[in-house]
């Protein structure tokens, strides 16, 4: 391996590494204060970051007095989504870039019944893929590849560590079949303050993921009210950016921050953690964030930087 | 526009594709152009290139990271022209210094007759940076990544220029020593 080749291969080190930099050479000034600023602040922000998300996975695992149903099979529940904001230019920030829905769904590929779609978004979902292709994403991290695999090697490689994956989440095959819907808002059709958006679900499995509510990183998302009248239940939400008690003045520097929890609703078990945290921080996400009526398996734990992981093996 | 909203564009084999990449990511690319080159009218084609680039390579490519995926390759795409003007003695100094100083990284052992395998270098490159504290990390990046001057790091992150140098140094070090135990021949 000669200095040029050596130079080349450190170009594909984890992105993750190179848009932290770009982002202190894009700002004004120098770095170091902001970055002293950052660190100050990381623990007070992670706060904030696991307040949005515990609300929204707390809503999703039944907690918080909040019960959703699995629905049945060929069952519907409706919703409405009220976004509460008085900020429109805040919301409209809000659904650049990062804001996003994600949830996660059986797969039922005879049927048609598996549907998702806040009114705001796209009819169709903007990216849609199965529980596998998720874990191949982990593992092509985990292998340091920044793209699909494309020598047959490399292919081979990447499927046994998707298998081991797989494995780890206590996934089978039918299981990882499981096909999840990413929806993106487009900031051309962010959704408006007070207007109610329509939310179906349906015939969803036991194992889902919800990554965001709804908001970017760093938001505070708060779920104000929930009331139900006949079949139909309203969500009043509140996206903000205002500080809360004991929180920092300003949640800007919270952006690079992006966690998403995976658990089973049925088990009550966290199955893993991933995120662009180092693997100490995701960890103590993992043990924070444990469902507390059951035990919590950590036999198998394998932790990464970058694009981090905590997988978490059942029992 | 979002970034899936690119790819889309990359999939529909839409030419407004390049456009929004441009406008999303062209200051981005730009910089990295720019750092390895030191030269406006090279950075520039490099830029121009790696649209053309990401063209052919989307689909069937689905990057993870469009960032990174765009940076990796202005990165590739400067480093050619850069060796091509080296070739032809037409100067590159900088990046040049950069790229001869990460040198001192590689073992001894790794000649052209012992293959390394490069999947292997990148992980143990990755796992490397994952352990490195934030300051050290953020400056090899610049160092080694964007090719920037010791002067501009040292100006950027409030410190003196030879405590770059020495914390450049050091890990250096630490990445020779990295990856001779980790034995990758």
């Amino acid at each position: 391996m000669n200095k040029f080749q050596f130079f080349e291969s450190f170009g594909e080190i984890d992105p993750a590494f190179v848009t932290a930099v770009d982002e202190l050479l894009a700002g004004e000034g120098p770095a170091r204060p902001a970055f002293r600023r950052k660190k100050v602040l990381g623990a007070a922000l992670l706060a904030a970051v696991l307040a949005a998300l515990l609300t929204a996975t707390a809503y999703a695992a039944g907690l918080f007095q909040l019960s959703v149903q699995v629905p049945q099979r060929g069952e519907t529940q409706s919703y409405s989504l009220v976004i509460v904001e008085p900020d429109g230019e805040l919301l409209r920030q809000t659904a650049e870039e990062t804001a996003g829905l994600i949830l996660h769904f059986d797969s039922q590929r005879e049927g048609t019944l598996c549907a998702f779609r806040p009114g705001w978004l796209p009819v169709e979902p903007t990216r849609a893929e199965s529980l596998e292709e998720k874990a191949g994403d982990l593992a092509r991290a985990r292998l340091g590849m920044a793209f699909p695999a494309s020598g047959e090697r490399e292919q081979a490689q990447e499927a046994a560590e998707t298998e081991k994956v797989l494995e780890e989440m206590g996934l089978s095959a039918e299981e990882a079949a499981r096909w999840s819907v990413w929806c993106e808002a487009d900031p051309a059709q962010g959704p408006e303050p007070g207007i109610p958006y329509q939310m179906a679900l349906s015939n969803c499995s036991d194992l889902y993921e919800l990554d965001l509510l709804i908001g970017s990183d760093g938001d505070a998302v708060e779920l104000l009210k929930d009331e139900t009248a006949g079949e139909e239940r309203t969500l009043w939400i509140r996206v903000s950016k205002e500080p809360r008690p004991g929180e920092p003045e300003s949640a800007d520097a919270l952006f690079p921050y992006q966690v998403a929890l995976r658990f089973s609703q049925a088990e009550g078990w966290l199955l893993s953690v991933t995120g662009t945290l180092d693997a100490e921080t995701l960890g103590k996400i993992a043990e924070d964030t444990e469902i507390r009526q059951t035990a919590f398996p950590t036999e198998s734990q394998r932790t990464e930087r970058g694009f981090g992981s905590v997988l978490l093996a059942r029992g | 526009m979002t970034d899936s909203l690119i790819l889309q564009l990359y999939w529909a084999r839409s030419e407004k594709a390049i456009e929004e990449s441009q406008n999303r990511y062209g200051p981005f690319c730009y910089r990295v152009a720019d750092g390895i080159l030191r030269d406006p009218l090279d950075a520039e084609e490099s830029v121009n290139d790696t649209w053309l680039s990401a063209w052919n390579a989307i689909p069937p490519a689905r990057p993870l990271n469009l960032k990174g995926f765009f940076g990796a390759l202005t990165r590739r795409i400067s480093i050619r022209r850069l060796r091509e003007k080296t070739a032809e003695k037409r100067g590159g100094g900088e990046a040049l210094a950069a790229i001869d100083e990460l040198a001192e990284c590689i073992p001894a052992r790794w000649n052209t007759e012992q293959a390394v395998e490069t999947k292997e270098v990148l992980r143990a490159l990755n796992a490397f940076l994952a352990a490195l504290p934030e300051t050290e990390r953020d400056l090899f990046v610049a160092r080694y990544w964007y090719g920037l001057p010791v002067a501009e790091l040292a100006d950027k992150w409030g410190l003196r220029k030879n405590t770059v140098l020495t914390k450049l140094r050091r890990t250096r070090l630490r990445l020779l020593k990295q990856l001779e135990k980790e034995e990758l021949l």
